[in-house]
Order: C-alpha cells, then structure tokens, then sequence
C-alpha cells in the first residue's frame, strides 16, 4: 500500500477509534510488531520486555489520540511516542542495558553494502564484528541508523519520530557511519 | 484478536482511560506558546532596561576599571540569561518547532531581544520602568543607580543642573541642592550636543579642588539623551535622592 494509501487508512482507524474504543485494536494489530522490532533494534531488550514497552507506547498514544495533527503521519507521531518511551526506559535501565549485544546482522550488510565492502563484511568474523561495532554504538546513532537502513524511513520522517532537524538527522547518519567506518579500517589496516 | 491488544484493551478497560479532549490540548499549546510571548517580552524588556543603565547612564565613560565594573547592571545581565534559558527549556516542551536547528532558534530569539530591547529604550519605556524601579529599596540594593555612581566627587564624577554660567566656570546643583562651582577651559572635551548654557543638564568628569569646587575634565549630556519628540514615556528626568 503507497504511503499516502497507508495514511488514509490510519487517519481512518483514528477516527473509529476516537469514537469507539474497541477499534483501537486495529491500530495496535497494525503497527505492534513494527514497534515491538523497532525497540528490540534499538535497546536490545528481549521480546518480552518489548511487549511491555509497547503496551506503554500504545497507551500513551490512545489518551493522546486527539494530540495527533491529521496533516502529518500517523506512524511517525507512533513511533515518536515509541522513541520517548524508548529514551526513558533506557534511562531507567542504562546500567543494565549498556552491555547487551544487538542483533545487528540485517544492518551489518546493509552497512556493508553502503561502504562498499559487502565482500569484506560477508565472512561470518566480520560480520560479528560489525555487529558488535553497532551494539557499541551510541543509543542516538544506533536509532538513526535503523531508522533509515531497515525500515527505509526518509530523513524527514526520521526527522519527524526523534524530533530533531532533517539536517540533523543526517549529521548523525553521517557521523555514525564515520565510526562503524572507522572501526572497520582500523581492523583491516591493523 | 492477538494477545497484546487484548492486554491494551483489558488495561483501557480496567483504569478507564479516555482519549484527552482535543479542547485540553489548544488550552495546553495556548498556555505554552502565552509562556513564551510573555518570556520573549520579559527577555527584550530585561535587555533595554539593561541598554538604558549602559547607554544612558553612560557606564563607558568610566575611566577606571573599579567604578566601571561597579557600573555593569549585573542584575539585568542575570534576568536576561534566565529568561533565555527558561525560554529554550519551554521551547523543547513545544515539540512543534524541533524542525529548526537550535542555533537558528537562538540567533532569532537574540535578534528578537535586540528589537524589543531597542523598541522599549528608544520608546521611554525603558526609562519609565527604571525610575518606577528605582523607587523600590531592594531593587536599589541590586542595581548600581547613576545618581551612586555620577555623584562621586572625590573619585572626580558630579552631575546636576547649571544654574549660571560665567567665563571659564559655571554654577551647577546636584540632586542634594548643593551648588559647586565648575572650572573649565579649551582642554575640556565638551560634545556639541552639549550646551553650557542655565538649565542644561550635565555630568562631568574631573577633579575635585575642595571647597566644592571642581575641575572639569570632561563634559557629557544628562541622563536622557532621547529626543522628546520621539518618546511617548517621556517626562522630565527625576532622579531619586
């Protein structure tokens, strides 16, 4: 379904569920494994864990219903809640969440391919070591990274969920991909 | 249905949670951005209260550094800043303008100040909410007053109105009623817009030769400099005692 399409439908679901509550759900059965995915991602957390996130960010977005401006997109305004609850819950746990590894394998190529070293990238130990150069990634950049390479957002959506200047955005696009570059050069140079 | 909407549902449910009216969230962004227009008049009416005790009371013709660092309005300087920075914390809660890069939002916001800061100096305002001030003991107590740092005569600052004027010298009254008699000759600077002439008000910077007398330097216009015509504030400068 086109972007546009997608909106519609979602503008639609809103208003169903301004007026009946039970037609909430079909938002949550749409959007809850984008989200669930997204934080997982992000954080690392198990699936579990996830969930309960989730469930928040899909509470807070239903008492909010009526905050969401129907001129902009619908899973941007979601995923902006998500990003919030994401930010404090990794506050709340950034002791305990700072050595947790990400699976970062669909990034890892997708990376690869961006600087040109899929062939150097697709043996298994370098795959591991991107994957770990991720999970050692800053939280900020990690985000952007995803948000762009995995789920295919554009840098004004991205703009949109981390509240943050387009130009901003690509800056720590830019930034981030330095440092995975980096790490990787200093690997093979080393 | 699958399981984590029916736990949302049961959670709705359970702790009857209702969708905020779309009317609580105007009153909310109303009361944001009112915070803000009445932070941005706090911030450009701070500045030209603090462009008035600069300008106006002429902190820049103090020679030496002591009596100018005692000159600075530090408490304008602490408004200002705590303006800014609250102005930018309430920014942040807006979550509507986080498409403009933050420096972008401070160069428009100084901008702003300076606008608003120059409107209330060049309207009177400025000196019309000083002298308000100025009647206020704790404000005395924070901010240096001209009248403390231009009636100083052994330091060599004096100010007050002529009352006569004669070859080389000239009669002036300070705000305690006391006539000093003003020498000066070719060496003393004296701007054109500066008249010697009974009426005129005047500060001078010299030295003090005793028996309330005083050797002019330097001479420069009274406190308002602002053409009347110009300021709908405007009133006869009276200084405080």
């Amino acid at each position: 379904m086109a972007d546009n399409d997608q909106n519609l439908q979602d503008i639609r679901f809103v208003n169903r569920a301004l007026e009946n509550q039970i037609f909430y759900t079909d938002i949550v059965s749409k959007y809850q494994e984008r989200i669930i995915r997204y934080v997982i991602r992000i954080s690392g957390i198990s699936y579990q864990e996830a969930e309960d996130v989730a469930q928040e960010v899909f509470l807070k977005a239903y008492v909010n219903l009526n905050n969401f401006n129907q001129e902009k997109k619908f899973f941007s305004w979601l995923f902006s809640i998500a990003h919030n609850e994401i930010v404090s819950y990794w506050r709340k746990n950034k002791k305990r969440l700072k050595d947790i590894s990400i699976e970062g394998e669909e990034l890892a190529e997708k990376l690869g391919a961006d600087f040109q070293m899929l062939e150097k990238i697709d043996s298994a130990n370098n795959k591991d070591f991107i994957k770990q150069a991720i999970s050692k990634l800053d939280f900020k950049y990690r985000e952007v990274l995803q948000l762009k390479y995995l789920d295919d957002y554009s840098y004004e959506e991205i703009s949109d969920i981390i509240k943050k200047p387009v130009a901003t955005v690509g800056t720590l696009i830019s930034r981030a991909k330095k440092i995975l570059k980096s790490d990787l050069d200093k690997k093979y140079y080393e | 249905m699958n399981n984590l909407s029916e736990k949302i549902k049961s959670k709705i449910n359970d702790k009857d949670l209702k969708p905020k009216s779309k009317i609580f969230f105007n009153f909310v962004s109303g009361l944001i951005w009112g915070a803000i227009g009445v932070m941005v008049i706090v911030l450009g009416v701070s500045f030209g209260l603090f462009f008035e005790l600069v300008i106006n009371h002429d902190i820049f013709a103090h020679k030496r550094i002591m009596p100018f660092l005692q000159a600075i309005p530090y408490f304008w300087i602490i408004i200002i800043l705590l303006a800014a920075v609250l102005l930018l914390i309430i920014f942040r809660t807006t979550h509507k303008i986080y498409k403009i890069k933050y420096r972008f939002i401070i160069l428009g916001l100084i901008l702003l100040t300076v606008v608003i800061g120059f409107v209330t100096y060049y309207s009177g305002l400025s000196n019309y909410l000083q002298g308000e001030l100025e009647n206020n003991v704790g404000y005395r107590r924070m901010v240096p007053l001209p009248q403390d740092k231009w009636l100083d005569p052994e330091n060599g600052y004096i100010f007050g109105k002529i009352t006569e004027t004669n070859h080389e010298k000239f009669f002036l009254v300070d705000i305690n009623d006391q006539i000093w008699k003003v020498f000066y000759d070719e060496e003393t600077q004296v701007p054109t817009m500066v008249h010697l002439v009974p009426g005129f008000e005047i500060k001078v910077i010299g030295e003090y030769l005793g028996k309330h007398e005083f050797e002019a330097k330097t001479i420069k216009p009274g406190f308002d400099k602002r053409p009347a015509g110009l300021n709908p504030f405007w009133r006869p400068h009276r200084l405080v005692k």
